[in-house]
């Protein structure tokens, strides 16, 4: 009988799955969940803090307009 | 709630309160309720950025701060986003994600984009399998072979680009098509003011908005029926048209189920409310319009056909050039360009706007044949009464004739009108009731002969009231020549009505009808615009209809018709090859206006006219007839011109594309760019 342990190939085979689960099991850790709502929450307030500034951008551009009309008229 | 001003000038006002400071319900809630003040014109609110606009009359900058003060921020008042921001709102969201989802596709690793697009185009190729299955050689095929073919020589991007746009296109199309049933069933939407409802104490008249489940409405001859409901007394004919489709009405007694948006054409009917209209059925009744193949414009029916009909030529064109030029790439670039899609896209596009532009300037157009049908017209036949004039008439005279008061005609004349929804009846009644006729319900169950008259039994005699050639040759009452003298002096080429009692002439009624003041414009405009034949139908005597013909600048003009004349005239022009516009208002109006290529109902008309009409014209002007003239050769314009131009500049593609010039990339993204673009500026307005 051959020594399985003394292979090679089945030793890097076995690394790769402690690898894998090692993996799976940081992709379930509570560090991992946390760290990702993390960056979509920041993600959706940086979001937010662009459509209400695009809102105002847009807001002082109309009143600016609106100003000059009717200073004009 | 506190906020800072940002704006304040010009009797404008901008404060914000802080970004998201409010939910967008809420800002909907405080835009209305601002804009519900008397001193304010109006009023908007933000949500994204917490702040408020305010427009308001001169002198209440005060009150507009003191109103926004006292918002207690734990008890904003809310309400629910109308229709057409909701769908606006969807729009913006889908679009931001599509554009956000490309954006980001870049930054992922290759490996992964490249099965996410694969993940993308199953959906297509699955699209075009499902469609050559059936045997069927379409656009859907077109697309999945072009997405399927660039994928396998290896070319992601152009793959993913194309995606990219026919998802935009489709986004567009939903959206516009969205808007424009929105903006059709605001237009559509049943305008009942009041309602007779019965109580304890007798009937009452009460606002529509007013009426609750449970409670008993009578409804009349000639209007729809506001809400779903059981007949608990009366019998009378109902036109469902509107709900089975089916043209002949149908009896309806106590116990019966009556639909909201269906007619009664005849008799009276008291009805239990079950449910209060919630618009759905005229949801319905729009996506009908969309849908129906026979509302389609011929021209867009012809587009969908056509953008079919031309994919074999594609696959040929793309078999070709593989052959000719054994280069796999400049083949694929022929496939990258299809005339069909802009075509098929822009072509609908164009219609539902201007359906929608039309919406906007008060006229309810029923379906996109319709615009089609009033740009070919050559031909337009008012009913006069209500369309050329005001349907505002009044009694100017009355002449009693021997044996008779003139108070006695008018009181009689005004007992028998009154039970019929007639412009002229309703004259008659007004005048009575000016002068303090009071009367007494004295005679049995009265008859309306449509266009003829009223009859009924008094006192045991038969009393009719109508028209000269109703009372004279159909009743053949006795006419003296002292009588015709008098007729003929007082008349002056106004139209009359007349009562008979007993066999015997009673009275004369003269009534003058002023014609709009727009009405003479209206007309020589509309000749300008193409109009080569204007007629004039009404149950006026010859001078009269002479008078108003002449004042107008009408060709054709038939004095004293008859309803039955009308639906003959329309088709007699039609037979001698005319395309006809009827326009009309009244209950008598709907057999001709069911004849005519398109027909236009005044808003201020019979609901049924509205019924039967294919548009109606809901700010009560005839301009709108120069509008919707202006508008729907515009919009035949706007299809030609794109046909004219998706066949020049996609054809010039192909060539670039198969004599190598053009890369497939290049020649997809300008195919599918310009398609967008040619969709985009269908949906501008057509008039300015």
């Amino acid at each position: 009988m051959k020594n399985v342990f003394k292979n090679q190939k089945v030793g890097f085979f076995a690394l790769g799955v402690l690898a894998a689960t090692a993996g799976v099991k940081f992709l379930k850790s509570d560090t991992f969940h946390k760290g990702c709502v993390k960056v979509v929450s920041g993600g959706m307030k940086l979001r937010n803090e662009a459509a209400a500034e695009v809102s105002k951008i847009r807001e002082d551009a109309q009143d600016e307009l609106f100003d000059k009309d009717a200073d004009n008229a | 709630m506190k906020f800072t001003a940002v704006y304040d000038a010009h009797s404008r006002l901008r404060v914000r309160c802080g970004d998201y400071a409010f939910t967008k319900e809420q800002a909907c809630g405080i835009a209305d309720m601002l804009g519900s003040l008397e001193f304010v014109d109006h009023a908007e609110a933000n949500w994204r950025s917490g702040s408020i606009l305010v427009m308001y009359r001169e002198g209440a900058r005060q009150a507009v701060i003191d109103a926004i003060s006292s918002l207690d921020r734990k008890a904003l008042p809310e309400k629910e986003l109308p229709a057409v921001a909701q769908a606006d709102a969807k729009f913006a969201g889908d679009l931001e994600k599509m554009v956000v989802k490309r954006v980001l596709m870049r930054f992922l690793p290759l490996p992964i984009r490249t099965a996410l697009t694969i993940w993308n185009c199953s959906k297509y190729m699955i699209r075009a399998l499902d469609n050559l299955l059936q045997f069927r050689m379409n656009v859907a095929v077109l697309d999945g072979t072009a997405i399927g073919a660039s994928m396998l020589s290896g070319n992601m991007s152009t793959a993913s680009s194309v995606m990219f746009l026919l998802g935009l296109s489709d986004l567009l199309e939903d959206y516009t098509r969205q808007r424009t049933k929105l903006a059709l069933s605001e237009q559509l939407a049943l305008h009942v003011d009041n309602v007779w409802v019965e109580t304890p104490e007798g009937t009452k008249q009460i606002p529509f908005n007013d009426v609750k489940v449970g409670d008993k409405v009578l409804i009349q001859t000639g209007n729809v029926i506001p809400f779903d409901g059981t007949v608990c007394d009366g019998t009378s004919m109902v036109n469902q048209s509107t709900m089975t489709g089916e043209s002949e009405p149908v009896h309806k007694q106590s116990g019966d189920s009556v639909f909201a948006g269906t007619t009664v054409e005849e008799g009276k009917l008291l009805i239990e409310v079950r449910t209060l209209s919630d618009g759905s059925r005229l949801q319905e009744i729009i996506s009908l319009i969309d849908q129906s193949e026979n509302l389609k414009a011929g021209i867009q029916s012809k587009a969908e056909k056509l953008a079919d009909s031309i994919v074999p030529y594609s696959f040929l064109g793309f078999a070709l050039t593989a052959l000719l030029t054994g280069n796999m790439t400049k083949a694929i670039s022929v496939l990258m360009v299809d005339f069909s899609c802009a075509i098929k896209l822009s072509t609908p596009i164009s219609v539902i706007s201007a359906m929608r532009e039309a919406a906007e300037h008060g006229t309810a157009v029923k379906g996109g044949k319709y615009l089609e049908a009033f740009a070919a017209a050559d031909t337009i036949v008012f009913d006069k009464t209500g369309t050329l004039t005001n349907a505002c008439p009044k009694v100017t005279d009355i002449v009693p004739f021997e044996g008779f008061t003139r108070d006695y005609v008018l009181r009689t004349a005004a007992c028998l009108e009154e039970h019929f929804p007639h412009s002229v009846a309703a004259a008659v009644v007004e005048r009575a009731r000016e002068e303090g006729l009071n009367h007494e319900e004295e005679h049995a169950e009265v008859e309306y002969l449509v266009a003829h008259g009223v009859a009924t039994s008094l006192h045991g005699q038969r009393a009719i009231i109508g028209s000269a050639h109703f009372i004279f040759e159909d009743e053949n009452i006795p006419l003296s020549d002292e009588n015709r003298r008098i007729i003929e002096e007082k008349s002056n080429c106004s139209s009359t009505i007349f009562l008979a009692i007993g066999g015997k002439l009673a009275g004369m009624l003269v009534i003058n009808d002023p014609v709009r003041d727009e009405a003479a414009a209206v007309i020589s405009e509309l000749r300008g615009l193409g109009i080569t034949h204007v007629c004039m139908l009404t149950g006026d005597a010859e001078p009269a209809a002479k008078r108003i013909a002449g004042e107008l600048g009408i060709d054709t003009y038939v004095s004293q018709v008859l309803p039955a004349f009308k639906s003959e005239f329309v088709n007699k022009l039609k037979d001698e090859g005319h395309k006809v516009i009827m326009v009309g208002d009244g209950v008598n109006d709907t057999p001709a206006l069911a004849a005519a290529d398109v027909s236009v109902a005044m808003c201020g008309g019979s609901d049924i006219a509205r019924e039967v009409a294919d548009v109606t014209l809901c700010s009560d002007s005839l301009s709108e007839l120069v509008t919707l003239r202006k508008l729907s050769t515009a919009l035949m314009e706007r299809i030609n011109a794109n046909y004219r131009f998706i066949v020049s500049f996609n054809a010039g593609l192909i060539i670039l594309g198969a004599a190598g010039l053009i890369p497939p990339s290049t020649a997809a993204l300008l195919h599918n760019g310009s398609t967008m673009i040619i969709s985009g500026k269908s949906m501008t307005k057509l008039l300015k």
